[in-house]
């Protein structure tokens, strides 16, 4: 080892270590930040709902916002519908709820869609952010679009990880006419505008949010392959891939034991920017008025 | 030839050439070495003149491009006929590779993931060996470093390998080679970056999994010393071609090979400046 590359090797480890009591500090804030909204769109209905969290009605006790809020998830949902002391709300509690008996509100007692008297209210202390030109709440639009934000960059990153992953990682691993062949095929979808696409989809099959979804998903992994597969192939000649071949390691092993994992960090952070990309192309397709049904509620429409 | 129908044969190499894409000459010009079982082979040569190239060619790691010609076979208690390494299909390279013949890479450091811990990384070759569960694998991993001398294996197994020292990562290499229980043991320079001591302790550990197991070792290396501690036979490379192929006391003989004799007075050299403490370095 010569002292030049020792000192080298000093410098990069210790400039990491330091990187990464930085990152320690700002990684636990961005944790908090993500953490906080996918708490509000997860727990949505309990933060504002039209419907209490829980009341006294007709002699028993119900969950409205309880069970609005955990139909939401997949599994429990259905495991709820059979238990019994939830059940679907079947009464709307603004209207037939006796005003004096037992209820508990969530903090903004309003729904995303719900109809106030009066439309373009500033602030007070009944509707915090004031109310829109149609006279719903505009925090409760926001706590609620959360939840379509969320779904949106979610899902739709899954998708592009999934796929990004794969291409990127199949054409660094066999390189040549594959590699060719995945590059170009890359540069292509980078070409396709994912906002006017969506636009000619939703035209196409519909509104809704898998369109969107989808959509997103198959255009925005581009970027994820691309990183990928540069990491791939940096590590596909590396000493310790030849070292793994010489204990007889096959291929897919190499490639998800040894060739991913490097580049699984890259991947991450684009699929991460990634997310808030999807967000803002979703939130502009609202504003633009792609979606015109009024039963869903998106943080675009109130920031715009 | 009756000597190529010796039983004891483990591995035999006829007029291999190796040249390199794009390369002007062979990398290896009709290299001729053969390996009986349990023997040890030291591969002697100047740096460059293509030893890891042969390392390389018998474990079928060249690069694609590369021209192969001439035979290596491998024998085997299992198999009847010998098997031509030159023409195996890879599925089959796979049940070659770290179960009948091994290698332990130049550079220990680089031939360990850097992203993953010590540990998963000698669970990861038992589990390609042998079919254990994941909790009897980290046992194994276990036992196999303590048996290549590490004293602590508790702690060494969570390290990531950034954190060996060179002695402790060729250690490791040798615990991952020694998983597969090889016949034949390629070991690619193990000593050239470590201090005397070290050097002494690593011709220790190849010495006893050839008594225990009935291991055969190639070793290369450019230094003589070691060559002589270690093996039964010493061939010498110059150039692209193997030069020498004698037990290492003939080589007391003044007949050898120049390309030979200066290797010796080389390594003899580098012993008198250490014991001169490096004044006249020339
Ligand atoms: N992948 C490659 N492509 C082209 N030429 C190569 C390649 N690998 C090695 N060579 C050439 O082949 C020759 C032999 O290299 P090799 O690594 O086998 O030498 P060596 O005897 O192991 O040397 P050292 O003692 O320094 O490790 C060198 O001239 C080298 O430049
Ligand atoms: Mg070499």
């Amino acid at each position: 080892m010569s002292v030049a590359s020792r000192v080298g090797e000093d410098i990069i480890l210790r400039r990491s270590t330091s990187i990464a009591g930085k990152r320690s500090v700002l990684t636990k804030f961005a944790w908090v930040v993500a953490l906080c909204v996918v708490f509000v769109a997860v727990l949505a209905p309990l933060l504002a709902w039209h419907q209490p969290i829980v009341c006294k009605y007709q002699g028993t006790y119900d969950f409205p916002a309880v069970v609005d809020t955990v139909r939401q998830i997949p599994v429990l949902g259905s495991y709820l519908e059979k238990s019994k002391p939830f059940r679907f709300p079947t009464f709307d509690a603004r209207k037939t709820l006796d005003p004096d008996s037992f209820a508990i509100w969530p903090p903004i007692p309003f729904g995303p869609i719900e109809l106030m008297a009066d439309a373009n209210l500033s602030s007070s202390r009944a509707h915090w952010l004031g109310t829109d030109d149609r006279g719903r709440d505009v925090l409760a639009r926001l706590i609620h679009g959360t939840r379509v934000s969320v779904r949106v960059g979610l899902y739709s990153m899954l998708l592009a990880g999934a796929i990004g992953i794969v291409v990127g990682a199949v054409a660094g691993f066999f390189g040549g006419m594959c590699d060719w062949v995945c590059s170009r095929f890359i540069e292509i979808v980078m070409c396709f505008p994912a906002f006017f696409l969506i636009l000619a989809v939703m035209a196409w099959i519909g509104e809704g949010l898998t369109g969107v979804i989808l959509v997103i998903g198959f255009t925005q992994w581009t970027s994820i392959a691309r990183l990928v597969r540069a990491e791939v192939v940096r590590g596909r000649e590396a000493d310790f891939v030849m070292a793994a071949r010489s204990y007889g390691a096959s291929n897919t092993h190499i490639l998800i034991r040894h060739l991913l994992p490097g580049a699984l960090g890259p991947a991450v952070v684009a699929m991460t920017f990634g997310v808030a990309d999807a967000i803002l192309l979703e939130a502009g397709l609202s504003w633009v008025g792609v979606w015109r049904s009024v039963a869903d509620a998106f943080v675009g429409l109130d920031a715009a | 030839m009756t000597n190529t129908r010796d039983r004891d044969t483990l591995l035999q190499i006829r007029d291999l050439r190796v040249r390199y894409d794009q390369a002007a000459a062979d990398t290896l010009d009709r290299v001729s070495l053969s390996i009986k079982r349990q023997e040890a082979v030291a591969l002697l040569g100047d740096s460059g003149c293509g030893k890891t190239t042969l390392a390389l060619a018998m474990m079928r790691l060249l690069p694609n491009g590369a021209m192969v010609s001439g035979s290596i076979e491998l024998r085997d208690g299992d198999y009847a006929t010998p098997i031509e390494l030159t023409r195996l299909a890879e599925d089959r390279l796979r049940e070659v590779r770290g179960k009948r013949m091994a290698m332990l890479f130049q550079s220990p450091q680089r031939s360990l993931n850097p992203v993953l811990r010590i540990g998963s990384q000698i669970e990861e070759v038992i589990r390609v060996h042998t079919n254990v569960r994941r909790a009897d694998a980290r046992l194994k991993a276990i036992q196999s470093l303590t048996r290549v001398g590490i004293t602590d294996p508790e702690r060494i197994i969570r390290a990531w390998p950034h954190e060996l020292s060179g002695g402790m990562a060729q250690r490791i290499g040798l615990a991952i080679t020694l998983a597969g229980q090889p016949d034949l043991l390629i070991a690619d320079e193990p000593t050239s970056s470590l201090d005397a001591n070290a050097k002494a302790q690593v011709v220790e550990l190849l010495r006893k999994p050839r008594r225990t197991m009935g291991m055969a070792i190639l070793l290369i290396t450019h230094d003589w010393t070691i060559a002589r501690a270690l093996a039964d036979r010493v061939c010498v490379m110059d150039g692209n071609r193997i030069v020498e192929d004698r037990q290492p006391e003939e080589f007391e003989a003044h007949n050898i090979h120049p390309a030979a004799r200066r290797l010796i007075d080389a390594s003899n050299r580098r012993l008198r400046i250490a014991v001169t403490n490096g004044d006249d370095v020339r």
